[in-house]
This record gives structure tokens, sequence and C-alpha cells, in this order.
């Protein structure tokens, strides 16, 4: 009983004093990190209209660069639009085979039209639908057109070859839910709008 | 202190011990995983061995300062803890002020918890002996992972890709090595280096 008492007692020391140590560097941490997660996809979205950043100074070229079309209060799931171009951008995010996809897209001043696309985050099984994230195949997405909206490329299908787009070889599932979430969150972020 | 005299210390020989004759890697071949993973860029490399030399000193001097207190019953519970919480607080700081890295070592990082080389030292080492011997084991051990996997990193980088923390070192047309910058290239390099450092140091299993 004594025996069983000590060890319980460890075990609560340790697990106060690591997660007091865990806490401290939460607070030191806490607002770079969240600093960094907007980072990564404003930066992305600089890159799109030529503009290169650093961790430094993206929020400040992201502000002089963009303004936003709604003012929802997370700044991932709204619509901006660039000062001198007109162009659309956003921030997508949803399930693709086997993880969270998400990235940046931006689209002409037409709102349909594929500018450019970057994943940020994938899980997709390397070499396969991990090819997801790679500029050769998102360049195959530029010029193609949300009318209303993208569909895989498939010859017995009499639609324009401007909304189709090849899929991943080896890849289908992925490239499926791939395009499955591009629509749904076109139609969530500019249905209103156009 | 002379240098016969300095090589027959204790600190001399776990100094000793980590970097090279039992070094982890190339020796004892732990934590090859990571090893083979991080290493095709040296900036990857460094910080990958630089948060396992962390791992290893912090979590080893904890346990070697809590061995009396420690429960022989729960005592890779308490390791693991210790161990787990060190990986978080590594991984929170590469978060906070070095996010590209931290994104370059993926899962890497959480990975350490798993690391052999971690849990091998507190084992063998941090809880037998007091901290001022366990904090330069930790380091030797640390530092033996480091050097191996930054060696390996810059073969692999200026023969798969050209380059040396992102600098050209090759010549004008040279043509990328890129099995070098995949898996099977930390294979060859790493299994050289252990027949080296092997036949270097007269290690071999009959």
């Amino acid at each position: 009983m004594k025996n069983t008492l000590k060890l319980f007692l460890f075990m609560i020391i340790l697990g106060s004093l690591t997660a007091g140590l865990i806490t401290g560097m939460d607070v030191l941490t806490k607002d770079r990190i969240s600093e960094n997660a907007n980072y990564e996809w404003k930066s992305a979205m600089l890159n799109h209209h030529g503009i290169s950043s650093t961790v430094t100074d993206t929020a400040a070229l992201f502000d002089e660069s963009f303004v936003t079309l709604d003012e929802t209060s997370d700044p991932r799931e709204q619509v901006y639009r660039h000062k001198e171009t007109n162009t659309y951008s956003y921030f997508f995010t949803g399930s693709g085979l086997w993880g969270e996809i998400n990235g940046v897209i931006t689209l002409e001043s037409d709102g349909k039209t594929i500018l450019k696309v970057t994943v940020l985050n994938q899980q997709e099984t390397p070499g396969l639908g991990g090819l997801v994230s790679t500029r050769k195949y998102l360049d195959l997405y530029e010029g193609k057109k949300f009318d209303p909206i993208l569909s895989l490329y498939d010859p017995d299908l009499s639609l324009d070859l401007s909304v189709q787009v090849d899929q991943i070889t080896g890849a289908t599932g992925t490239s499926n839910k791939f395009i499955e979430l591009m629509n749904a969150n076109y139609e969530n972020k500019m249905g209103v709008l156009i | 202190m002379s240098y016969i005299r300095m090589k027959y210390t204790k600190w001399y020989q776990t100094l000793k011990s980590g970097l090279s004759t039992q070094n982890p890697i190339l020796i004892s071949v732990l934590g090859i995983c990571s090893a083979l993973a991080v290493t095709n860029q040296v900036q990857n490399a460094i910080a990958m061995g630089l948060g396992v030399t962390f791992v290893i000193m912090a979590s080893s001097a904890t346990v070697s300062l809590l061995r009396n207190f420690i429960p022989s019953k729960i005592r890779m519970v308490a390791y693991m803890v210790i161990i787990s919480t060190f990986v978080i607080l590594v991984q929170m700081f590469l978060k906070g002020f070095f996010p590209t890295i931290e994104k370059s070592l993926s899962a890497y990082v959480g990975l350490i918890i798993t690391n052999c080389i971690v849990m091998g030292r507190a084992e063998a080492y941090a809880v037998k002996n007091p901290v001022k011997y366990t904090l330069i084991d930790g380091f030797a051990n640390g530092m033996g992972y480091t050097l191996v996997l930054v060696v390996v990193a810059a073969i692999r980088e200026a023969l798969g890709f050209g380059t040396i923390m992102g600098m050209a070192v090759m010549p004008a047309g040279w043509i990328n090595w890129v099995v070098l910058s995949m898996a099977p290239g930390g294979f060859f390099v790493i299994g050289l280096l252990a027949w080296g450092m092997r036949s270097l140091t007269k290690n071999y299993e009959e």
C-alpha cells in the first residue's frame, strides 16, 4: 500500500513538473507560433503575385497588397482581392485520401479562371498522391476554370477542356479528393461573390 | 594535466566513447531511421543533431538527478515522460523560432521520443551516474550523432544537389547524383562510414 502510494505520488509530482515546463514554453512561443502559422499561407499568396517575403515583413506586405472582401473572424476564411491586379486569393482546406490537404489559390479578376495553386500541407502517399503538392502537377490547374466546377479529365465526358484537369497517375483517390475539396472551397468562398 | 593522465580520466573516456569508440550511429547502429531521413541537407542535419543532443543531455541529467527517487517498477514510464517533455519543448521552440526548419524536419522532431539513443543513455548510463558525468555522456553521444549526421548530409547534399548549406560547391555542368538525395543514398553513405569507423577503431563483430 505504501509503495503504491509512493508510485502514485512520484507520478503526480513528475507530471506537475513536466506540465509546468511545457506551459512555460507555450507562454514563450504561443504568439510566434500563431504568427508563423499565418506567415506560411500569406507568403504563398504574396508569392502568387511575384512578391517574396520573410517572417518579419509578411504581415505588412500582405496588408499593403490585399483587401479583404468579407469580415469573418478567421483570416483563413476570408477572400482577398489584390489591390492592383484585382485577382482573388483564398486559403483552401479539406480532406484528402489520408489526411488534410490545404493551400492557397489565386483566381483571375473574372473570379473563375485559376491563376496559380499552391499546396502547403498534405499527408498523401509519398511518390503517388503526395505528388499533389508538386509544382509540376499544380501547374496543370493554371488556366482551368470553375465553370461551374472543375472535373477530372475523362475522354467520355463532353465537357469543355478548360474545366478538366488530368489526374495523378496511380493516385485516382487523391486526385478525386483534391478536385472535390477545390470545388467545395470555391463554392463556399466565391459562391456569394460571383 | 598531461595528455597521458587526461586519457585515463572518466570524463575523457566518456567523451571519447560517445564520439568515436561507441559512436551511437556508426558502432552501436542506433537512431538510424532519423539519420537516414534528415541527412539529405546539412541544415536539417545540424538542427536535428542539436535537438537530439539537447534532449539526451536534458533527459539524462533529469534522470540522473531523480535516480534515487524513481521507483524501479515504473522507471521506463518515468523516462518516457521526461524524454517526451523535452522533445515537446524542442518542437515548440523550433515551431516558434525556426518554422522552416521545423517544417522540413516534419514528423522526425516528434520522433526523437522514440530515438533509441535517448532511452538507451538514460537506462545504460544516467540512472547509475552523477549528473556531471551524465551531462558529458549526453553531450558526447549527441555530438557523436550530430557529427555523423553532418558528414553524411554534407556528402549527400554536395553530390545530390551540388550544394552545401544551399551554396553551390560543385563545378558548373555538375550532374546531380539524384540517388544520393533519396533514402537509398543515406544507406550507402552511412554504410561506408560505418565500415571506415569500425576499421579504424578495430570494432569487428565475429
